[in-house]
């Protein structure tokens, strides 16, 4: 056996840890090879040395501690503490849906007129009902109307196509869709809308853009998603009418005006919008 | 008397105390104590070096013990369960040691030298090396546990109790052979 695989023995050697062959191969080899037998002598040395970890030492007496440990009631939170870390968990979760979900539920005093929906007409259907602008390539000299105009769908709320002018009702104050800035046509004659079933509502994730504007045509809000909220600068008359335009991925666009809200609590008030 | 014989007696004979302890039986317990007390100490002393850290640890061994003792189902000795508890306690003690800066040594080499200066240089030169080999060092020498019963307190593989001992074995003979010179 090579000295190499002897000093790789010579651990469990000294420890007394080898068959009894390998000892009687590890020893004799030992005694002729002068550097294997200091390595075992090394060897034995530490196995000596770590041996004197197996002396038990005698522990103090720590019984009448110990009993005084273990008699005493466990020390727990206090209750109070495990009441605020609840309390604050549901205030995050409670502040969390105030961001997330519509707030028609959270302005309970105030008539909820402000809601935009189905403000996406399907596109591409037979039925031209909810039909957005037209592409610029058609004719642009036709002063198309829709055949049913969109709907109200609450006090103060109409939608209605780009190319369609917007047409004041009694109560409230005149307001012209800003065609400039969807569609280069002329806006159509006005005529007075007409009730109808509101189309049928789109996906959100269906939309390419959303974006809110003001009847200045100054951008108050854009975002894409379910849930739209406008605030309404401080400065601004309560009759102050806002357009909801929707740009769908084919590049049609759906302007839905809603406006003028005077319903609204506070001069700050939230106008909700959903889109589903 | 073989291993086997050893800790079939050392069961049986702690069997009763621990089921009278898990019935809440504190004077079974302190009996529990008394028996295991000392080996536990100097498990705990080989592992931390330092002797009044290891009263420290011993008394929370047994402080543990006795609050997870319902947990204990009587599938392993119960002093195989006790320095599973003692050498967990070591391990969390020298990872909140060592986040204080240089104390883990200052601990070691600072111990008290009121016992045999050969133990408190083999304890020095064990508290330098790796936390697993000091871990299977300890338990190998100190309690004189067999390959299977290290792997069961440490729940490791066999294979991996045999390697790791052979490497702390070869680690330690290089640290304390440098030590005396």
């Amino acid at each position: 056996m090579r000295c190499k695989h002897i000093q790789e023995k010579l651990s469990a050697y000294a420890a007394g840890d080898l068959p009894p062959e390998e000892h009687r191969t590890v020893k004799a080899h030992t005694r002729t090879c002068l550097q294997c037998r200091r390595a075992a002598q090394v060897a034995a040395r530490c196995e000596e040395a770590l041996a004197m970890l197996g002396a038990v030492e005698t522990a103090p007496d720590l019984s009448r501690d110990l009993r005084r440990r273990l008699e005493a009631p466990l020390r727990r939170r206090p209750r109070w503490a495990s009441v605020a870390a609840v309390a604050v968990i549901l205030l995050a979760f409670l502040g969390s849906l105030w961001w997330i979900l519509p707030h028609d539920a959270a302005l309970p005093t105030v008539p909820r007129p402000a809601v935009v929906a189905n403000a996406v007409p399907e596109v591409g259907a037979e039925d031209a009902t909810a039909e957005t602008v037209p592409p610029r390539s058609q004719d642009p000299e036709v002063d198309q109307q829709p055949e049913v105009q969109p709907t109200l769908d609450g006090p103060g709320i109409r939608q209605r196509p780009v190319a369609v002018a917007a047409h004041p009702t009694p109560s409230q104050t005149a307001v012209y869709a800003p065609t400039s800035w969807s569609t280069d046509q002329e806006p159509a004659p006005a005529s007075p809308p007409e009730a109808t079933e509101p189309p049928e509502l789109r996906r959100a994730d269906e939309v390419r853009s959303l974006l809110v504007r003001d009847a200045a045509r100054r951008r108050a809000l854009a975002k894409s998603g379910v849930v739209l909220l406008v605030r309404r600068p401080v400065d601004e008359p309560p009759s102050k009418a806002y357009y909801l335009e929707i740009t769908l991925p084919d590049e049609t666009r759906s302007v839905a005006e809603y406006g003028p809200v005077q319903d609204v609590a506070g001069e700050t008030g939230l106008l909700p919008a959903v889109l589903q | 008397m073989s291993e086997g014989q050893g800790q079939g007696q050392e069961r049986g004979q702690c069997s009763g105390l621990v089921a009278r302890a898990q019935g809440g039986d504190l004077a079974a317990f302190d009996e529990l104590y008394r028996l295991h007390r000392d080996t536990v100490y100097t498990l705990c002393l080989n592992l931390c070096g330092n002797r009044e850290q290891a009263q420290d640890l011993l008394q929370e061994t047994f402080v543990r013990g006795w609050r997870g003792l319902q947990g204990f189902r009587g599938q392993s000795a119960f002093s195989t369960w006790l320095h599973r508890v003692a050498v967990n306690l070591c391990r969390d003690a020298e990872r909140r040691r060592r986040t204080r800066v240089g104390e883990a040594q200052a601990m070691i080499e600072d111990q008290p030298g009121d016992g045999d200066q050969t133990a408190e240089l083999v304890r020095a030169t064990l508290g330098r090396l790796k936390k697993p080999y000091r871990v299977v060092l300890a338990l190998r020498y100190t309690l004189s546990l067999s390959y299977d019963e290290i792997a069961e307190t440490l729940g490791w593989s066999l294979p991996k109790v045999k390697v790791t001992l052979h490497r702390a074995k070869a680690a330690f003979r290089n640290a304390y052979e440098a030590d005396g010179d």
